[in-house]
């Protein structure tokens, strides 16, 4: 019995890399995104949702650090077509019902960002904010609102180190591991995305993030001689038979390469 | 005194029964803390107060019956609602206040809820008043008399601690540097109260910080000041998330710490259980351990459970032998009676039997005496849930056990006959 070939998979559209592990990752999982800054983390992550609403799926993407605004411009400088789905800024919560509704009515696939920053200046004057949970809550009350109207397949949360900042975890081995049963319960494929210090010496902040991932992507930037390559790997990825080496990772003309070996242009 | 003397009087007087379920009443949701059990409203009989996870304070009698219940159930905006777990938004964390805070001779109960209200019911549970602070309330308020006036203090997990007179207005509020999950102690002007940065403050009736303690640990547990020697000198007595339980005197000196192993969360329980005219202190941890300590700090002994001790620990009488016993809910859904001073363990012959081992504690080889004092189960009760919280009624002998699926249980202690 192939139990692998029952198993739906989500392509990280990576060209090289799909097929270096069995099609793409489980649908369900909560993979880790980690990467020191600049590597592609956020760009990697949308890149899942933008070909996944081509496709008429429904992302979340939540941004803590980056304001939509920026994060739109850097997606359109990286090419990609809005035209093609739908884009849903998320500013006001206030607003969240009204925007979901009128989804309900397209067949295109959507993306929808919420955008943390924004939010928080929109309420600054709400006082439930200096509660420690709060900010998780939010996140959590969030998908929880667009599963049960609208339905969505895919969550990005950019970054967990932001929302360490935001909500300060007492007891993060506790409360992170029911932040990851939250996610698989809902029954989406995430993707954490985790800033790394710049020494990589772990891939998250309370070292059991990656103990409670389903999958790990690893993204660098190794300087060699002169020139600088980002390079992708996949430390983990459950149930799944992957290749574990480390690719060189690139965007050329839309497209996200993972190259190996000879096809290395520096090697 | 301890030693021989009492373990022989505890021979020939301990009483042999069991503990006996009388009733059950089942609140359909979750419960985090103890009832408080008082005659609120002057008929001589007891009622137990207790909080809900769905906000909800229900009223009993001593025979299980509902009396009352009030439901917070707050409107939040669409806004506001995106920052809380829908399902705890309205619980109620920790007991009731119930104090006659308006001088009408009928007792009113006072509690703070998660979305950072505090209500001020009447004896009927109906609403005389609310307050909104600025964000959740994990601790119970705590009272205080000042010129012949009453007022209320809690602290919030906007960092705040609040005073507000009787009919529910703010008096003052102060910043500390850290949320503020414990119940204020209220004791001679002096108030005290803990914070999540593992500080233990003590301010004055304004608000003038007199002096801070810090520990590693988070504080939520209540303090517990009193004259702990005998003499007219106070001293407070907290545990932390540190695994520690303090003693200071009232300027703030450490008198004492006592590694408990395992974070403490409720407050101590004071008794001179062995009638030296100083107080001995009971409390659990979460190293599974109940312990007893004389007023020096010094452990008298210690009784292992299968899981965490939370809930405050009860000392009395309970088979009405003159001798007190203490009562203990563990999260490993038991409750244990053991004898208040121990058991002198005779068995142990030095060189001889090396560690005694008994389940769940041990004595040290290296000992002078000839023994050793080891706590003992004199018997238990198993309940069908983790045990979140303790009460008990003196008139009617009875405990009062929430678990935490919801359940209140009665429990009262029956003697074996023959
Ligand atoms: N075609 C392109 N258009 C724009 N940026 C590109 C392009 N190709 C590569 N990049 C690089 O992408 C990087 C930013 O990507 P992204 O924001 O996804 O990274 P990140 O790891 O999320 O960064 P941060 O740590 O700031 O969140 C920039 O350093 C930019 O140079
Ligand atoms: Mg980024």
């Amino acid at each position: 019995m192939e139990i692998a070939n029952i198993t739906t998979r989500v392509k990280t559209y990576i060209q090289g890399l799909d097929d270096n592990m069995q099609g793409g990752i489980p649908q369900g999982h909560v993979t880790l995104v980690c990467g020191s800054a600049g590597t592609m983390k956020s760009s990697l992550c949308f890149n899942v949702l933008y070909n996944e609403a081509v496709n008429g799926k429904i992302g979340l993407y939540i941004s803590l650090e980056q304001s939509a605004k920026s994060l739109l411009a850097h997606m359109a400088n990286m090419g990609y077509d809005f035209n093609k789905i739908n884009l849903v800024v998320i500013k006001d919560l206030g607003n969240l019902k009204k925007e979901i509704d009128a989804l309900k009515a397209s067949k295109k696939g959507t993306i929808i960002i919420t955008d943390i920053g924004a939010i928080r200046k929109e309420i600054r004057d709400i006082n439930v904010t200096s509660a420690n949970a709060g900010w998780l809550n939010v996140i959590k009350n969030v998908a929880r609102k667009i599963k049960m109207d609208v339905g969505f397949d895919h969550f990005v949360l950019d970054s967990m180190s932001a929302l360490y900042v935001l909500s300060k975890f007492e007891n993060p081995r506790i409360e992170l591991f029911y932040i990851f049963e939250f996610m698989r319960d809902l029954g989406i494929t995430s993707f954490l995305i985790s800033e790394m210090p710049l020494d990589n010496s772990k891939y998250a902040e309370y070292d059991v993030e990656d103990y409670l991932a389903d999958g790990i992507i690893y993204l660098r930037l190794t300087r060699f001689r002169r020139d600088v390559v980002r390079e992708i790997s996949i430390v983990k990825m459950r149930g799944t038979n992957c290749n574990n080496d480390v690719f060189s990772f690139e965007y050329k003309k839309g497209q996200f390469h993972a190259l190996y070996g000879g096809q290395n242009p520096l090697l | 005194m301890g030693g021989f003397g009492s373990a022989l009087k505890k021979i020939f007087n301990q009483k042999r029964g069991h503990l006996v379920s009388a009733w059950k009443f089942r609140s359909h949701t979750i419960l985090f803390s103890s009832s408080v059990v008082e005659d609120i409203d002057n008929d001589q009989q007891d009622e137990i107060l207790f909080g809900t996870k769905t906000g909800e304070i229900t009223c009993l009698t001593m025979q299980g019956m509902p009396k009352w219940k009030f439901n917070v159930h707050e409107n939040l905006t669409e806004t506001e609602m995106f920052f809380f777990d829908p399902e705890s938004m309205n619980a109620i964390n920790a007991s009731p206040l119930v104090t006659d805070i308006n001088n009408d001779g009928k007792k009113e109960v006072i509690f703070g809820s998660e979305t950072g209200n505090v209500y001020c019911l009447n004896h009927f549970g109906q609403l005389l008043w609310k307050y909104k602070a600025e964000s959740s309330i994990k601790g119970a308020v705590a009272d205080f008399t000042l010129n012949g006036k009453s007022f209320l203090v809690f602290g919030s997990i906007d960092q705040h601690l609040y005073v507000l007179n009787s009919a529910g207005n703010m008096v003052w509020k102060i910043k500390a540097k850290s949320v503020i999950e414990s119940t204020p102690c209220v004791m001679h002007d002096h108030i005290l109260f803990g914070t999540d940065d593992g500080t233990l403050y003590c301010v004055d009736f304004k608000g003038n910080l007199l002096w801070g303690y810090k520990t590693k640990g988070k504080i939520i547990a209540q303090p517990v000041v009193e004259k702990l020697q005998g003499t007219d000198e106070y001293t407070v007595v907290v545990g932390s998330y540190d695994g520690y339980l303090y003693a200071f005197d009232m300027s703030g000196n450490l008198k004492w710490k006592f590694n408990a192993f395992g974070p403490i969360a409720e407050k101590v329980t004071l008794c001179d259980v062995n009638s030296d005219n100083k107080q001995e202190i009971f409390f659990g941890s979460c190293n599974n351990l109940i312990y007893a300590l004389n007023c020096n700090g010094d452990k008298l002994w210690e009784y292992e459970t299968n899981f965490w001790v939370v809930a405050p620990v009860i000392v009395a009488d309970i088979d009405n032998d003159g001798r007190f016993e203490v009562i203990a809910g563990s999260y490993d859904n038991a409750v244990y009676v053991l004898d208040s001073e121990g058991k002198y363990d005779l068995d142990y012959v030095p060189g001889l039997s090396g560690v005694v081992q008994q389940a769940g504690h041990y004595t040290d080889i290296m000992t002078q005496d000839p023994g050793n004092v080891v706590g003992t189960k004199i018997l238990d009760y198993q309940s069908d849930g983790i045990i979140v919280g303790m009460a008990y009624s003196q008139k009617n002998n009875v405990f009062i056990v929430n678990e935490k699926q919801g359940e209140v249980e009665a429990l009262s202690f029956v003697e074996e006959k023959g």
